[in-house]
């Protein structure tokens, strides 16, 4: 018995489905990226805001993945949405943590497209497109975070091995459809 | 043991139903030894391993719950409180293995636990009598004579614990609970002559002590609990003098059922059954203790605890008694605040002093702060009469 928690088969066994659903997830997020070919041409450098978008949007959601199903076992937060004061709570810190972090490279692609010898207003307006582009993904990934947190409680899923994966997949999808979404908005 | 199916349920929402089966199998085998009911101890051994059950349950949702070593550590309380529980649970097992096992139950048994402040009595409600189908929602018995239905016996089989809104129908049996008061209008209600409370003059230092037992035993898990509710380490300090003053009558009760047998030289079973029933009434005095060492070791209280327990059946509750409350210079006599509202008085605290379980002949007085023990709505009651504002209680809902 002790043996099976351990055993090979069990990893994989749970894991392969998880991976293979996260794979197709971020393959996708791949693909919208390549659809887009032609307009990245016109500015590369929506290629050098791929990994940041996602990377904060993937660390910011996965810690309150993290702390959500913590709090939905001790039971400090009930599954449901609605009112409750410490799942506010854990929303709003996710925002402010995000503002922060996003404000931060948004000020570092200013700089950057600045550099790169693009006029001040585009470099402005990318900027902005980069800023609420990011805001924009932390929102849908926070929901489908939440969402997913409070289904792996239900249904008695592995926080870690379920949550935390699909989360940042999702994530991906959401940082590079977000991000083309503003650039054509400014339209690049 | 088969591991139980999955079922979405939080260390919260475990520990309060952890608490309301140990209050409530507590009483149920009090019931037992008092009606040496075969029935009443069964079902006291369904719960018993149902709580079994939930301290499972519990500890596998405490373990995927923790994720810090700081976090850790708040939890250890509480599967420490949990474990408590159990242990009461367990203890109430053995008091009903002395039925099911057919142990003669001592006389000075059934002598002493009429004689205890709470009274536990079964009865059968009459047809077209006041309770016959009437909800228990509807009744409100507990915030009004102080009376709670621990169980109920319908088509020859026990079921506890009761629903909130439960029918009761003629020709049910009940297990109830209360102050002698209310037990008197209970039996009205019921359309049932009350059996009289008579007892026994045998062995009076005896009766008197185990009497005693209960009680102190009963507001050590009380005062427990509300020391972990309230984060008090001065309540938690009244439950380990409970506990010595426990352990003193413990003694003499030991050494007073032995004399007997020495003297006697026959009823060794019965006589043996005394000493069982002292022995698990320390095991729950003990129970206690570990539930307030959570609160005296100084870490930090998981917040999920006062959650837990103002969700509990029973609430406790600190009420400050303003100046201007009908309360103010009435004796607790007077006052049968047990029996009308349905709160029982477990602590007064004036100024630096404590009067545990105070007697009917202590007077209430301005800024004294009450700890109270009894039902969302009588506690709701207390307050509003107290003309005070409960601190940390069930009422925050």
């Amino acid at each position: 018995m002790t043996m099976t928690a351990y055993s090979m088969k069990r990893i994989l066994g749970e894991s392969y489905p998880v991976l293979i659903l996260c794979a197709i997830l971020s393959l996708s997020a791949g693909l919208i990226l390549h659809s887009q070919l032609e307009s990245i041409k016109t500015l590369p450098l929506i290629l050098v805001m791929v990994p940041p978008i996602n990377g904060i949007n993937n660390n910011v959601c996965s810690i309150l993945g993290s702390r959500l199903t913590s709090a939905l076992h001790i039971g400090t937060i009930e599954p449901k949405f609605g009112k409750q004061a410490i799942l506010r709570k854990n929303i709003q810190a996710t925002w402010i943590m995000s503002l922060g972090v996003f404000i931060f490279t948004s000020v570092i692609f200013f700089a950057l497209s600045l550099i790169s010898g693009i006029n001040l207003l585009k470099s402005l307006t990318i900027m902005i497109a980069f800023f609420l582009a990011s805001m924009a993904a932390i929102g849908v990934t926070m929901f489908c975070t939440i969402w997913l947190a409070f289904t792996s409680f239900s249904k008695g899923l592995d926080p870690d091995n379920v949550v935390i994966p699909i989360v940042t997949s999702i994530g991906d999808i959401a940082g590079v459809t977000c991000l083309i979404i503003a650039m054509k908005i400014i339209g690049v | 043991m088969q591991p139980p199916e999955y079922k979405p349920r939080s260390v919260r929402e475990l520990l309060t139903e952890m608490k309301d089966t140990s209050d409530l199998i507590v009483d149920l085998a009090y019931a037992a030894l008092l009606y040496e009911s075969k029935e009443l101890a069964e079902l006291v051994h369904r719960l018993e391993s149902k709580m079994d059950e939930l301290m499972y349950t519990i500890r596998i949702m405490a373990a995927v719950a923790a994720r810090n070593v700081k976090e850790a550590q708040k939890i250890t309380g509480i599967l420490q409180v949990a474990s408590a529980a159990e242990a009461i649970s367990n203890a109430t097992g053995d008091m009903a293995d002395l039925i099911s096992m057919k142990i003669g139950i001592h006389p000075v048994i059934k002598d002493a636990l009429r004689a205890a402040d709470e009274k536990i009595v079964k009865l059968k409600i009459s047809p077209g009598s006041n309770l016959d189908g009437k909800s228990l929602r509807e009744l409100r018995l507990p915030s009004s004579i102080g009376v709670w239905v621990l169980a109920i016996k319908r088509k020859n089989e026990w079921m506890a614990p009761v629903a909130k809104d439960a029918l009761l129908l003629a020709e049910d049996e009940l297990v109830v609970k209360g102050p002698l008061y209310g037990i008197r209008i209970i039996h009205e209600m019921a359309g049932t002559p009350m059996e009289p409370f008579t007892i026994g003059t045998r062995l009076k230092k005896l009766r008197n002590e185990l009497a005693k037992m209960r009680d102190l035993s009963d507001i050590a898990v009380d005062l427990a609990y509300s020391s972990l509710m309230l984060g008090s380490t001065e309540v938690a300090e009244e439950v380990r003098e409970i506990e010595e003053a426990f352990n003193k009558f413990n003694y003499r009760a030991w050494l007073d059922t032995l004399k007997i047998a020495a003297e006697e030289k026959k009823n060794i079973t019965e006589l043996n059954s005394i000493l069982q029933l002292a022995r698990s009434m320390e095991s729950i005095t003990d129970a206690a203790d570990s539930i307030v060492d959570v609160v005296i070791r100084k870490i930090e209280l998981h917040p999920v605890f006062a959650k837990a327990i103002s969700e509990s059946l029973e609430k406790i509750c600190r009420v400050k008694i303003l100046p201007g409350s009908r309360f103010v210079d009435k004796t607790l006599e007077k006052l049968n605040l047990w029996g009308t509202v349905g709160v029982y008085v477990l602590v007064i605290k004036r100024g630096n002093k404590h009067i545990i379980t105070p007697g009917g002949n202590v007077k209430l007085r301005a800024n004294d702060i009450v700890i109270v023990r009894g039902s969302f709505e009588g506690i709701e009651k207390f307050q509003k009469e107290a003309c005070s504002v409960c601190e940390l209680s069930g009422a925050t809902k």
